[in-house]
């Protein structure tokens, strides 16, 4: 039987009895539209997964019998790490997820809420047999005749396993790291990229997962006829195991024996006796105290608690904090001149009013830009020593170091400000700038300056992978030094665009579709397109074109960002947003 | 701080939080905001705060018309929403330090800052990161950072609903109580009506987005034989309820 939290008939009536109590009342009533219903969480990785596999297909690597066996292996790596991190997903609803909180205060017996629990995690499980469904799609299986019958089942048995496996480590997941999903993605989408040689070795150790013997059964081609039937005749035994699994645990979490997850939560438990009696200790020493502080003050007879707060008061006034605060010495700003070399070219580039708002910007933790840029150096030296050392071409670890290289050396997303981060006002999401009096001008050009001086110090870097690329590309270090030039002054002309994102992520100015906001949308897709044209004019064209199209890309992008900050200040977008 | 508000409106989606609002307030008054759950009391801090822009109509402080981008009218102000806004890394002392930089203060005073803490019984707190405190602490040591910039506009919503302990509540009153002396204004919310009858100089009585009643204490309430807050609110909402 499935556990409901709601009666459907009764909020039926409900809702009709308000409607009609509402219209006599003459008031009007909030809708939700059922366009805005929260859509899944993390899917993205795997909508990438299946982006990359289809650009294989259009790079015209397909079709081949490995490559089908190195799609299917991933697949098995990918529903690994799905495995661990829906079990961990589980063991968080069982114990500490909102729903749990709330119903602790509600009267309902935990066999209850592990029922609607677990159904509704079965139920939101449903979209891994639609992947599953689309791999195989993508990988030529159950494409022929009869192929479904071959993909139906096995995304069938897919989900099953997962399934199994999440219900089965629910209760262990604090032993694994939690890296270990993560891994098994980015293994997943590594495999597919493996030179054939490397693959062949791996694919014996993927398919020993859990989710390997399906693939095996569908990609051998003695047991290939016997694919649809194998798959069939699993998901029985499956459900069957799936089901036993759920009422091991669910035996386990109706007998009060917590999960890891919980216990892992809780602060580590002494003896009773123990903490009893350090507890009695406690009050007996703060009875004594209060008793000689009222004999002290001629008898009076003092609370235990009314002591403790006057002692804390007198202690605070000559308190070491005390004296802390009056030294004032909390009260300075930032030492930009005293800090590392690119924050201190970034405060040589500010000025003291900058300074203080970048202080502000940046929270309380002063920047690392110069040890990122230090982890930047090192992976870039990496890159090029897995160039030079290899086959003097761009292999996996040179693109992979680089991309590290950039990522941590150049604001690519236009830096992390944590003042942009946002907050909770009457339930709403607001960032933590908008209850202070901040510029949007102002704080615009403190992030372009950091910005563009953390990317100025980068070029020398940058600079090496155009020599690199020189050098696997057989063309001259000139002009391939020119084209990464290119490229970074292109990020630095389009850096005013996001910083004005910065903004624009904390309003609601494109959440909520208003005529209003259609021109928003409208100025946004011209710019958009505008800027695509002009990037890609400055790699395509010759001559002095490109610095005509790097000057145009950099006044397209500071005007978008003056007509942004001229729309934040003066029209209707709130520092608000609903919280998803 | 004399403020204007002038017919304004707030839609969300389909509802109208604020209706055509109009409004003036005197310098060196305390004004509570009133209503039901859901009449606009939040939104129209947020619209005098700029976290939220009208819809419809204009907010002038002292003349000038007021929108986000006016910086120097934002220094003039000063918001507390229900959950402080703070960087949950920040001690109590940087962020004093933070607002005091913002509001383009000098330098405070450091007994005074010290006493403000004290009084507020958060001075052993002083070097404690934001994040690590109770609701009621986290309040206090934003509102210790308003006090020391010591705005001409005091924007705060359900300070009395704030986690703050008693005393940390009776030192906020006599603090509003003193800036008002001094001709700041202080606008707050509340639902609770004994205290908005002791501790206001004005209220306004929002429902369902309108500006239902706004008067003066002594007027609106209190005096000879007149009727209190509660007795007003509940005329009020008797007036609403269908046959």
């Amino acid at each position: 039987m499935i556990t409901r939290l709601h009666d459907g008939k009764l909020l039926r009536r409900l809702k009709s009895a308000a409607k009609t109590r509402t219209r006599r009342s003459g008031r009007k009533s909030s809708r939700g539209r059922w366009w805005k219903a929260g859509g899944g969480g993390g899917k993205w990785l795997w909508l990438v997964w299946l982006l990359a596999n289809v650009a294989r297909i259009f790079a015209g690597k397909g079709g081949s019998e490995y490559w089908k066996i190195s799609l299917l292996g991933g697949m098995s790596l990918a529903f690994a790490g799905l495995s661990l991190s829906r079990a961990r997903k589980l063991a968080e609803l069982l114990t500490v997820s909102s729903e749990r909180r709330v119903l602790w205060f509600y009267p309902m017996a935990d066999r209850d809420f592990f029922q609607w629990a677990t159904f509704h995690f079965v139920a939101r499980s449903t979209w891994i047999m639609v992947v599953a469904g689309i791999v195989y799609f993508v990988a030529g299986i159950g494409t022929g005749t009869n192929g479904w019958a071959v993909a139906v089942p096995g995304a069938v048995a897919e989900w099953l396993v997962v399934l199994c496996i999440a219900v089965a480590m629910a209760r262990h997941v604090d032993k694994l790291p939690r890296w270990l999903p993560l891994g098994l993605y980015i293994a997943a989408g590594l495999i597919l990229f493996v030179p054939e040689s490397s693959g062949k070795t791996a694919t014996p150790l993927v398919s020993a997962l859990p989710t390997g013997w399906l693939h095996i059964v569908m990609t051998n081609a003695a047991a290939k006829e016997w694919a649809s039937w194998i798959s069939a005749c699993a998901i029985p035994p499956l459900g069957v195991l799936c089901w036993w699994l759920l009422r091991v645990l669910q035996s386990i979490y109706c007998h009060d024996e917590l999960p890891a997850i919980e216990q892992n939560a809780r602060p580590a438990e002494e003896p009773r006796d123990v903490i009893e009696h350090f507890a009695a200790e406690q009050v007996r020493a703060e009875e004594e105290e209060a008793g000689e502080a009222a004999m002290e003050a001629g008898g009076e007879v003092a609370l235990p608690v009314q002591a403790a707060w006057q002692k804390q008061r007198l202690e605070n006034w000559g308190s070491e904090i005390g004296e802390v605060i009056r030294q004032g010495h909390w009260l300075n700003r930032w030492n930009w001149s005293a800090m590392r070399p690119i924050e201190r070219l970034v405060g040589w580039c500010l000025s003291e009013r900058e300074k203080g708002e970048a202080q502000f910007l940046l929270g309380p933790v002063m920047p690392h830009w110069s040890n990122r840029w230090r982890t930047s150096a090192i992976a870039m030296a990496v890159g090029v020593a897995a160039i030079v050392a290899g086959t003097r071409q761009f292999n996996m670890v040179a693109v992979l170091a680089i991309a590290v290289s950039i990522g941590s050396g150049v604001p690519v997303l236009g830096g992390a400000w944590p003042a942009t981060n946002q907050g909770r006002i009457s339930g709403k999401l607001s960032p933590i700038f908008g209850c202070y009096p901040l510029s949007y001008w102002s704080a615009g050009l403190v992030m372009f300056k950091a910005n563009a001086a953390r990317t100025a110090a980068w070029l020398p870097l940058g600079l090496t992978i155009g020599v690199l690329n020189a050098r696997t590309a057989h063309t001259t270090i000139g002009y391939s030094c020119w084209l990464a030039a290119r490229a970074i002054i292109l990020f630095l002309s389009l850096i005013p665009i996001l910083v004005a994102g910065k903004f624009s992520k904390v309003t609601n100015d494109t959440t909520s579709l208003r005529l209003r906001t259609i021109p928003l949308l409208g100025l946004l897709i011209i710019v958009i397109i505008v800027v695509a044209i002009l990037g890609a004019g400055v790699f395509m064209a010759s001559s002095w074109w490109p610095v005509m199209f790097l000057g145009g890309t950099a006044l397209v992008s500071w005007l978008s960002w003056a007509a942004y900050g001229w729309y934040y200040e003066h029209a209707q977008a709130d520092l608000l947003r609903e919280q998803t | 701080m004399n403020i204007r508000i002038e017919k304004i409106s707030k839609q969300f989606g389909r509802v109208w939080a604020l209706e055509e609002v109009s409004l003036e307030l005197e310098a060196g008054q305390v004004v509570v905001v009133l209503g039901a759950n859901g009449a606009g009391k939040t939104t129209l801090l947020n619209c005098l705060a700029a976290i939220v822009a009208p819809s419809r109509g204009s907010i002038y402080y002292d003349g000038e018309v007021f929108h986000r981008g006016k910086l120097g009218l934002r220094r003039r102000l000063m918001f507390l929403p229900d959950f402080p806004m703070a960087f949950a890394r920040m001690n109590v002392l940087q962020h004093i330090a933070m607002c005091v930089r913002l509001y383009d203060r000098a330098q405070p005073d450091v007994d005074n800052v010290a006493k403000i803490l004290d009084q507020l019984n958060i001075l052993a707190l002083a070097g404690m990161p934001l994040g690590t405190m109770s609701r009621g602490q986290l309040y206090k040591a934003c509102l210790a950072g308003l006090l020391v910039v010591d705005p001409e506009l005091w924007i705060l919503d359900e300070p009395m609903a704030s986690g703050m302990d008693p005393m940390g509540i009776a030192y906020f009153k006599q603090q509003a109580r003193s800036a008002a002396v001094r001709g700041r204004t202080v606008v707050y919310t509340t639902q609770i009506l004994e205290i908005a009858e002791k501790f206001s100089d004005r209220a306004c009585v929002l429902d369902h987005g309108g500006l239902r009643l706004t008067g003066k204490a002594g007027e609106l309430w209190g005096g000879e034989g007149r009727q209190s807050l509660e007795d007003v609110l509940v005329n009020l909402r008797e007036r609403d309820v269908p046959e």
